[in-house]
């Protein structure tokens, strides 16, 4: 098959253009980590206090502050597999700055949980998995969008069960890697089909050999398309955790180390959102008829599954993942909308994600302080396991009860919680009013009337979800006096940095909207 | 201007909140400042000053725009709501005492609660006053649930925000219709849409408006309110809040005035709201709950006046809003003062007050018969004029809706003379002992009981306010003038009819054995609420059972679910099948290996199998010729059996057992997904587009990449993007592998039995 030729004429080889600056936002998170191991390997004394934890920190700021400067950029990178575009832009800037955030919140929790040793390793998996995302947003070309996935969600499963003394951390990360292998497995067949059907993998490419141009055999290919998309969509709809394909969330995200669970919430379900919009706008949008109602479907299950089902939750971490379900509902309603949706997307997306990761945040210091009172057998054997660390953290973590007088016993972790749960609730003044406002607009620009109409019930419902724990810290009575509070610090910045953010914003949404104006594609 | 008393008031708030019971009762006279100024700037908007508006460019590509545009009757309420509110704030620095717990929290709520409720009633366009409407109900179940030590007051929070909620959401829906349907979202330039979207808003628009001034059926929260402290029921419960429905009612009048749904609607709820909570009143025995039903009677026959649209109806309507938030307000501090000086609100137990609290007493006698609409005090002539717009009705009109008003103003005196009469009567003689008063608490209620006297003196003023108000809603009701003393009318003798026939039933039932009303209404809300959570519970048991097998059975199934309809859409005639002969060894010793995987009950058997399929796999790229393919497809299996191997020296030799339905189900699952798989695989290897782009790669190979080799070049070069990732990957999993030996070496250590 292979026949052998000699090269014509080496001297008019052409090095291909490489943008290292369009680049260098995903450069600088992929590169970071690695440069990590080496310096903390060679230079044990990195390895110290906080140190990580800025270093992590910092290049993510850096990555964002330079994802900041290409703003007007718009154009492809890597022969095609990439784009940069505002869409991406804001992505990246998501990420980043989501990453900046979820390094701060691991340095609470490292040293709290008693895994200084391995703060190397936590930081450097965060930093690469960001990448995969970052991958994830940007990508025009089916298998680098496979490639990014996997780097993302890899890393993340090692994360998910790096607290080995938390025997739900283990069961969480074996469940959310064995799904998600599944997840990808479908995926990538939903990919070779819709490569099958099109003979190509760059989106541009499959948008064009649209619906009437495809092969020879437009019946088998045509439903090779439509299978295709499809079974993208079901993968999709794991990595994002839309209802049916919701179920490990609450399992994943309770067992997961809280600060890890913020970041999948955030960051990771962030990226493969708009991994999902790009797909479906970019490569399918003239096969929208086909795929539209399938999106509504899972939007509409996910509203309700994140509200109703939520309802029957005690565990917080398990609450807040049924509320991340039920955000993923407008974030689909958003991507059903298309052109009309882009700009809610992105500014649901951003919203989301400092709001969520301030909610975990708090959750985490709140728990840290916990005391387990020990009662079942499992909890003796947590307590056994981590003598020094007897936190609820290294249990099940905090239920609705615990909450009670948590307004007395941390006023302020009360108070910035209470703030980012109206937020969650969609209070006016909040940035999350306005998310759902315009998600609910967009849905209504296209005459989804239904899906808006879901869309505001499943709101209200979902408030009664955030008011319970806001009831539970401040209304019921309970003498507790305030805790000894030794947070970090950085920790504490970045949850006042994502509460300042949901009020600034909500109070005055206008750079936020700015931002992700113009940014459809 | 709007901007910053809203700013100074949210500011007031996080102060408040900040202080953290520090400040005790003194965080009051702080929260009320915001509010005194802002009754001086709308006292100074009276009667036609109006400011200019102001609008705020906010979400511009949403169009949202933030505009305050208050109009002569905006301007009033808003007097009414700053100025009661900076009375209140005085009150409930003498209802709080010196017991400091709560003080902080409770003014920070409340101080929103207050600007909230001023930003909605200067709203100029809907959506500025949707956002303030939301806050207002956030605010209000914040503050009912506020007394925590009783079981009650959650419940009761609850209740009223599902309702209160509910109601927004409608509001949403309506909004969204007529923002639709119109360029300019300004209450002042909205029309009505017609047929069958304009019966929907109607519909959403009074379903809101009738469960936030808790009109019948949506009216139960409001008595459940009662749970919350009496400035919060005082002040939101009775002036403020419960009169947003009816301020949007009245906004609204103006784009609805043609639609018979509209009116129609807003009188029959208004009606029955009347004559419920009067009735209701009849049969508490809690003073604050006889308000609390009295209050919904009075909004109902606001709702009603509003509703008739006619000329001295909305004039009528607007007066008594104007003296009920007085009188109304007086009462509850009243009430309030009671509870905390004798510890009881309870008429059964309540006696002789008259003499020992005189003040209380004078003030609620005086806001008592401004209620009953009794000169010389403003709500008699507020009532004359509801009585006077009651004659101009004509027909069925007058004989439904007229004559229950009269009926309802029959049953407000009777109310008022049983709640006069249990409070301050005094029954065999008894005397209740009473705490000493609490000026703070005493000093507010005197205001407004004076002020309910003044309105009666300064009538005249208060009738050019409350023309320029009615005129707003319809600009026929400027004809019409508040009497201080209309003469012998037929009106005033069918007052005073009223008068004596309200007296004689008040009289009968103040005492007497009328049965405590059952909230029926609120027990069925609180079963639905109660009962989704239950269902949730149970659902979330079947779907969210933690079982991994599960999990991914039904993942399976919906992706190969997803293919099943497009199985029958193949054309056989034209499928692609095999090659040679060597493929068809093949495909049989490949399925054959992969039936052993599903059927063995050893682990090491099914891995070995599976080892098999690889092999297989391994010699359809020989027979294609892709020995370099082959060779990789080898290592990767060796590798991955190998793995197996060692990971399953920590388990048993065998499968677990399975149930014989688990068995089927998976069978069943795995054909499905089998014949999915196949379907898609037959008819991608019978398309033809699939040969193009690998022909690229073979004419590219030399010239982009510089190499023979098509599958080097194609790693190294053409999708090295690929590649990278594909290396990143591996280093994540080498970072884990690490990460997590680390972390088994340092659990050891600890010492976990395990």
């Amino acid at each position: 098959m292979i026949t052998f030729q000699t090269v014509a004429n080496p001297d008019a080889f052409e090095v291909p253009i490489v943008e290292w600056g369009a680049l260098s936002p995903l450069l600088i998170m992929a590169l970071a980590p690695i440069l990590l191991v080496t310096v903390s390997s060679v230079v044990p004394s990195f390895k110290k206090a906080s140190l990580p934890t800025v270093y992590t920190a910092g290049a993510a700021l850096l990555s964002a502050a330079v994802t900041a400067t290409l703003w007007s950029d718009n154009r492809l990178l890597m022969d095609g597999a990439l784009t940069i575009d505002r869409f991406t832009l804001v992505g990246w800037l998501i990420i980043a700055v989501g990453v900046a955030a979820i390094a701060m919140l691991l340095d609470n929790y490292i040293v709290k949980q008693g895994y200084f040793e391995q703060i190397i390793e936590w930081n450097v998996l965060l930093m690469i998995s960001a990448a995969g995302g970052m991958i994830v947003v940007a990508a025009q070309d089916l298998i680098v969008l496979f490639v990014g996935i996997e780097v993302l969600s890899i890393a993340t499963y090692v994360l998910v069960g790096l607290h080995l003394r938390k025997p739900i951390a283990q069961e969480a990360a074996f469940k959310y890697f064995i799904l998600g292998a599944v997840s990808s497995g479908v995926f990538a067949y939903g990919i070779a089909l819709v490569y099958g059907a099109t003979g190509s993998t760059y989106l541009s490419e499959i948008a064009t050999s649209g619906r009437n141009s495809l092969g020879l055999n437009p019946v088998v290919d045509s439903s090779l398309m439509l299978v295709g998309i499809a079974l993208m969509l079901g993968g999709f709809a794991f990595k994002v955790g839309a209802a049916p394909f919701h179920s490990w969330t609450p399992d994943v995200y309770q067992g997961a180390p809280t600060p890890i669970t913020a970041y999948m919430a955030s960051a990771v379900k962030v990226a493969a959102a708009l991994g999902f919009a790009r797909v479906m706008h970019d490569a399918f949008g003239e096969f929208s008829v086909d795929w539209q109602p399938l999106v509504s479907v899972l939007a509409v299950l996910s509203l309700v599954a994140g509200s109703f089902i939520g309802l029957a939750q005690k565990n917080l971490k398990r609450i807040l993942a049924y509320s991340s379900i039920n955000h993923v509902g407008f974030i689909l309603i958003a991507i059903y909308a298309l052109d009309e949706g882009v700009e809610a997307l992105l500014f649901y997306s951003a919203s989301y994600a400092f709001t969520v990761i301030g909610s975990f945040g708090i959750l985490m210091m709140m728990t840290q302080t916990e005391p387990v009172l020990a009662e079942s057998d499992d909890e003796k054997m947590v307590m056994i396991g981590a003598n020094k660390i007897r936190n609820l953290e290294s249990a099940d973590g905090m239920t609705l009860d615990d909450l009670a007088g948590a307004s007395k016993r941390h006023p302020l972790l009360a108070g910035l919680f209470a703030v980012l749960l109206f937020s969650q609730a969609g209070v006016p003044f909040t940035v999350g009013f306005w998310a759902k406002l315009q998600a609910i607009l967009a849905a209504v620009s296209v005459e989804a009337y239904l899906l808006a109409g879901f869309a505001i019930l499943a709101a209200v419902v979902a408030a009664v979800l955030y008011l319970r724990i806001v009831v539970a810290m401040y209304l019921k009575s309970d003498d507790s006096e305030p805790a000894r509070t030794n947070y970090s610090k950085l920790s504490l910045i970045a949850v006042v940095a994502c509460v300042l953010l949901t009020v600034g914003l909500g109070i005055y949404p206008e750079p936020l909207s700015d931002l992700v104006t113009n940014a459809g594609s | 201007m709007f901007l910053t008393l809203l700013a100074i008031s949210g500011l007031v708030s996080v102060i408040a909140a900040a202080s953290r019971d520090k400040l005790g009762k003194a965080v009051f006279y702080i929260a009320a400042t915001p509010l005194a100024a802002a009754a001086v700037v709308s006292a100074s908007w009276l009667p036609d000053n109006l400011p200019s508006s102001q609008s705020v460019s906010w979400v511009d590509n949403a169009g949202l725009i933030f505009n305050f545009a208050p109009g002569s009757f905006q301007a009033v309420v808003s007097f009414l709501v700053a100025a009661i509110g900076a009375l209140i704030m005085v009150y409930a620095a003498g209802y709080f005492g010196n017991d400091r717990e709560g003080t902080g929290r409770f003014a920070a709520v409340l101080s929103l609660f207050a600007a909230s409720m001023l930003g909605l009633v200067w709203a100029g366009n809907i959506w500025t006053l949707f956002i303030f409407w939301e806050l207002t109900s956030i605010t209000s179940f914040l503050l009912i649930g506020h007394k925590s030590t009783k079981p009650s007051a959650l419940q009761s929070a609850r209740r009223a925000l599902v309702i209160t909620a509910g109601g927004g959401l409608c509001l949403l829906g309506g909004l969204l219709i007529l923002a639709e349907g119109n360029a300019s979202t300004a209450f002042t330039s909205l029309s009505a849409p017609t047929g069958a979207t304009g019966t929907a808003a109607v519909v959403l628009i009074i379903t809101a408006i009738a469960t936030k001034s808790a009109q019948f059926p949506f009216h139960i929260w409001l008595p459940g309110a009662m749970d919350a402290p009496t400035p919060v029921s005082a002040y939101l419960h009775s002036a403020t809040m419960v009169k947003a429905g009816i301020i949007l009612l009245a906004l609204l009048t103006p784009t609805f005035a043609s639609s018979e749904t509209w009116s129609t609607a807003a009188i029959a709820i208004g009606v029955i709201t009347m004559l419920w909570g009067a009735i209701g009143a009849l049969r508490q025995f809690d003073a604050k709950l006889i308000l609390a039903w009295g209050t919904v009677s009075q909004l109902g026959l606001i709702v009603t006046l509003l509703g008739l649209g006619e000329p001295k109806a909305v004039f009528a309507g607007v007066s008594l809003f104007v003296a009920h938030a007085i009188f109304k307000a007086a009462l509850f501090m009243v009430v309030g003062e009671i509870d905390i000086r004798t510890k009881t609100r309870d008429i059964r137990e309540l006696s002789g007050l008259a003499k020992s609290m005189p003040v209380a007493f004078f003030v609620a006698l005086v806001s008592g018969l401004s209620m009953a609409g009794i000169p010389p005090l403003l709500g008699f002539a507020a009532k004359e004029a509801a009585v006077e717009a009651v004659l101009k009705l004509e027909g069925l009109t007058l004989w439904t809706t007229g004559a229950a008003i009269i009926f309802g103003s029959v049953l407000t005196v009777a109310y008022t003379t049983r709640l006069l009469i249990g409070v301050f009567g005094s029954s065999e003689g008894r005397s209740i002992e009473v705490a000493k008063v609490r000026l703070e608490m005493t000093a507010p209620a005197a205001v407004l009981g004076t002020a309910s006297f003044l309105g009666y003196v300064f009538i005249d003023q208060i009738n050019t306010l409350v023309i320029e108000a009615s005129g707003e809603i319809n600009s026929q009701a400027e004809l019409y003038v508040l009497y201080r003393w209309p003469g012998i009318t037929d009106a005033f003798l069918i007052s005073v009819a009223v008068v004596l026939a309200g007296t004689i039933v008040g009289a009968l039932v103040s005492r007497s054995k009328v049965s405590e009303a059952r909230a029926l209404g609120a027990e069925l809300v609180d079963k639905a609420v109660d009962g989704t959570i239950r269902f949730a519970g149970k659902f979330t048991r079947v779907v969210q059972h933690g079982s991994l097998p599960i999990y991914v059975v039904v993942m399976s199934l919906v992706a190969a679910a997803s293919t099943i309809p497009f199985w029958f859409s193949l054309e056989i005639d034209g499928l692609y099948r095999y090659d040679n002969n060597a493929q068809v060894v093949l495909a049989i010793f490949i399925g054959l290996a992969a039936l052993v995987v599903a059927f063995t009950k050893s682990r090491l058997g099914a891995v070995l199998a599976l080892g098999f399929v690889g092999l297989g796999m391994a010699g359809l790229f020989i027979n294609h010729g892709a020995a370099d393919l082959a060779l990789t497809q080898l290592l990767v299996e060796t590798i991955i059996v190998v793995g197996f191997v060692l990971g399953f020296s920590h388990l048993s030799s065998s499968f677990p057992p399975v149930g014989r339905i688990w068995q089927e189900i998976r069978i069943v699952v795995s054909v499905l997904v089998a014949t999915g798989v196949g379907v898609g695989l037959v008819a991608v290897s019978s398309s033809d587009v699939n040969s193009k782009p690998v022909d690229d790669f073979f004419s590219q190979s030399v010239t982009t990449g510089g190499g023979n080799n098509v599958v080097n070049v194609i790693l190294t070069d053409m999708r090295a993007l690929d590649t990278l990732g594909e290396v990143v990957v591996l280093a994540v999993v080498v970072v884990g592998i690490v990460a997590l030996s680390k972390a088994v070496k340092e659990h050891k250590t600890v010492g976990v039995e395990r």
